[in-house]
């Protein structure tokens, strides 16, 4: 990011020696499409705004799913790189419901289930779009012990890369980079702790980086690692059980400099979601300051740059297309 | 009152086979209030078996009181859940985050910060969860000691167990409906033993697939006996062989299905209740006929008989499901009937494509028009990150006058009006290899665009490839 203030600088060395006016030269903006939705529910189903036209439209599901959108949107269950999404769903000429990559574009659909399976949740595709990784529960298992699977997209096949044992939960997934994922992970008596699992070795550790808080959703890095943003309970006087408020902050990993806070909401409030998305150039963030809004916030200075109107704002997904 | 009369007049019929889109009904009308409580007085409790799916009213909605927004995505997951077993099997409630413009049905209490969580309902009224944290002491509103415990979202799923009626005593009660096993590690019993001697809840609702069962089972045998439950015999799976198999677009493969056998639905090892008196320990042959096969992907096609085909390059998962009726002593797991059992068959890729013949394309070349515009680069793969630097020729003492990298190849940039040329460099890499490609901007106007330059030489007015502009009539 201090590539594009340096040159300002340096262009406007130029214009002052220079009788005519000097344009701004071309800055990287805001481009793709970010993607939105909620429960299968009449309304609230998947839906995607061009972040440049600001045209808001539904991503279209084809014959191949008779009964439209039957799978809850989720953070990341859109390619970053190419908008296809991933989930489970209920599929025409599969009785039961399948983890598929469609393309909503092309219509082009791969069914990538496994028979073993009963529910596959939790999607999210790695950074460079090759991957996407879920949860599954098996038909012979029901032993409560989560599986963490990994679909190679692009070649079609899965490997199991985490199988918790004695039963515990691993909630949602993010990606940091794109060797480790990190995990709501919750073991009885600790609670719900982060832990990273490095995908070139398959070491589950604690991240000592944050305290989990109790909520999935409060963090989210941006394709690298670069940038993170954290949503922290504040406690006026000692914590106790109810928070007064939560605060969004952001804060660049590579430096050393302090949290930047973006906003903050009552804790009960319902109106809005803590959804945030980072673009896949990493020079903006989206969130949803209100349950109809998306707003997206330029890192380098926190200033917002765009606001669209959508049905609702919930579980963003940023991608190039 | 309301809940009464619907029941007397609309209740227990049987649940909805298709309804509006998902499932869910399309209309924000408020639906009159049902709890399980008054479903009671008009369906009881058989068998102890909390659950009665053909007692709620088909399409009926249960509205959740929202959550707070910190806790919302773990409230829609133990909804999305629970409306993933629901609708797969077509039955009736269904739950939905009330929206704010209808009559909210359960509320949650006790909503509070903390790192695992447990959760209890009002009973009977069955209209309230309640999702404490768990130890904290000194706080009287914190779990009793030993509750089990989980995520939020756990604990809630938990919870809607009991709004829609199951019981945490099913085996608890000695019911002889059920072997002892089939519930004992799901979400709406939680026992002391292990491994739930860890307090740990259960993160899925594996309560349902038992559930599917015995509705497969009733709509069999038309009665539901007690002591009759798994006392037949019933196949689950049928054998593949291969495991696997990889094979080159072109080539064929032959599986082999040889014969039925049951499963259990126990931890994954040895199935747990193949050990229990009279359930399901057999395995038959597969008579000739006996399955029918399909194959989930293009990648590879049936062509009878067990044989498949590569078609493209990917991976298909191909298989077998059971194919004959039940007789009295054969019954047919649901899953083996619908999805049948299956083996992956990868199929080997194609050769990658020819490289590119630019470097770096724009969504309009020249530049006619000032604005945005998309600029893709022609290096790497799609989910490459590129390393850009651009120069403006008209800034002649600073090359490159911007640089960044973008995820894939697309590169969106405001194009200001003139005429001068955009040179772009692109690389895999920010410590070199780039490789470079002009792009010419031909926006300005009241003059010739082709090849002209200022007096007093410079190139900041590099226009030597523009064409004639539109409507000149040069060549």
């Amino acid at each position: 990011m201090n590539a594009p203030v340096s040159i300002l600088v340096a262009i406007g060395a130029v214009a002052c020696g220079s009788t005519d006016a000097t344009p701004p030269p071309p800055q990287i903006e805001p481009s793709g499409w970010i993607y939105f939705g909620a429960a299968p529910e009449p309304g609230r189903t998947l839906q995607r705004v061009n972040v440049v036209s600001g045209a808001v439209e539904e991503v279209p599901f084809s014959e191949a799913f008779p009964a439209g959108q039957t799978f809850l949107t989720v953070p990341g269950m859109v390619s970053p790189v190419d908008g296809r999404i991933s989930a489970q769903g209920v599929i025409a000429g599969q009785p039961w419901p399948q983890t598929f990559v469609y393309d909503s574009r092309t219509g082009d659909l791969e069914v990538r289930g496994d028979p073993s399976a009963t529910r596959d949740f939790g999607h999210v595709w790695s950074p460079d779009g090759r991957y996407v990784v879920f949860e599954r529960h098996l038909a012979t298992g029901g032993d409560g012990r989560s599986r963490l699977v990994r679909l190679d997209a692009e070649a079609g096949v899965t490997d199991t890369i985490l199988a918790a044992d004695p039963p515990e939960s691993t909630d949602r997934l993010l990606w940091i980079g794109d060797d480790t994922l990190l995990i709501n992970y919750f073991a009885f008596p600790e609670g719900t702790q982060y832990r990273t699992l490095d995908l070139r070795t398959g070491v589950l550790v604690p991240f000592q980086e944050f305290r989990h808080e109790g909520f999935s959703g409060a963090l989210n890095f941006s394709r690298s690692g670069q940038w993170v943003s954290r949503w922290s309970y504040v406690f006026n006087g000692a914590p106790d059980a109810t928070p007064d408020s939560v605060l969004l902050s952001v804060r660049d990993r590579t430096t050393t400099g302090d949290w930047r806070r973006i906003r903050a909401i009552d804790f009960f409030s319902t109106d809005g979601s803590i959804a945030v998305a980072f673009a896949p150039d990493e020079a903006f963030l989206a969130d949803c300051p209100a349950s109809d809004t998306v707003r997206i916030v330029r890192l380098a200075d926190l200033v917002e740059v765009r606001r669209f109107h959508v049905p609702v704002c919930f579980a963003l997904s940023w991608s190039r297309k | 009152m309301i809940a009464l009369i619907a029941l007397v007049t609309g209740s227990c019929g049987p649940p909805e086979t298709s309804g509006a889109l998902n499932g869910l009904p399309t209309g924000a009308e408020a639906a009159p209030p049902i709890h399980f409580s008054s479903l009671l007085t008009t369906c009881g409790l058989p068998n102890g078996y909390g659950y009665i799916p053909d007692c709620w009213p088909a399409s009926h909605v249960i509205q959740l009181q929202p959550a707070p927004q910190t806790l919302q995505g773990e409230q829609q997951a133990a909804v999305d859940d629970w409306n993933f077993y629901l609708i797969q099997d077509a039955l009736a409630p269904r739950f939905r985050i009330n929206p704010g413009n209808i009559t909210t049905d359960v509320f949650t209490v006790h909503v509070q910060s903390g790192s695992q969580y447990c959760g209890t309902f009002s009973d009977p009224g069955r209209d309230t969860v309640y999702i404490r944290r768990a130890n904290v002491s000194g706080d009287p509103q914190s779990c009793q000691i030993n509750a089990h415990t989980g995520t939020w979202s756990v604990a809630y799923r938990q919870e809607l167990a009991g709004i829609i009626g199951w019981s945490e005593s099913v085996e608890q009660n000695g019911a002889a409906l059920f072997e002892p096993g089939l519930t004992t590690i799901c979400v709406l019993y939680l026992d002391n033993t292990q491994p739930n001697g860890s307090r740990f809840i259960n993160p899925s609702v594996c309560a349902h697939e038992a559930d599917g069962i015995i509705l497969a089972y009733r709509a069999e045998t038309a009665t539901v006996g007690t002591g009759r439950m798994f006392r037949d015999t019933l196949y689950m799976h049928v054998a593949l062989s291969p495991a696997a198999a990889t094979i080159q677009v072109g080539d064929s493969v032959r599986v082999l299905a040889d014969s039925f056998y049951s499963g259990g639905l126990g931890t994954g090892g040895p199935p747990a209740l193949t050990q229990v008196q009279g359930h399901i320990p057999v395995a038959k042959s597969v008579p000739p006929g006996g399955v029918s096969w399909f194959s989930r992907s293009s990648s590879a096609a049936s062509r009878g008989n067990g044989w498949f085909i590569g078609s493209a390059q990917g991976s298909a998962w191909v298989g077998a499901r059971a194919n004959g009726s039940p007789s009295a002593a054969t019954r047919w797991w649901s899953p083996l009937k619908q999805r049948g059992d299956s083996i992956l068959v990868s199929v080997n890729p194609a050769p990658p494509p020819p490289p590119p013949s630019y470097v770096v394309t724009a969504d309009e070349t020249p530049i006619w028009t000032p604005g945005t515009h998309t600029f893709t680069a022609h290096i790497g793969s799609p989910s490459s990150t590129i390393y850009w630097r651009v120069d403006d020729s008209r800034t002649t003492s600073i090359s490159p006058d911007t640089a960044f990298s973008t995820l894939g190849p697309d590169a969106t940039l405001h194009v200001t009006a003139g005429s001068y040329t955009l040179t772009f460099q692109v690389s895999l890499s920010q410590f070199g290899g780039f490789e470079q490609q002009d792009i010419p901007v031909c926006t300005q106007s009241g003059e010739s665009l082709q090849g002209t330059s200022k007096s007093g030489g410079g190139s900041t007015d590099a226009v030597e490839n523009c064409p004639p502009p539109p409507g000149s009539g040069e060549q």
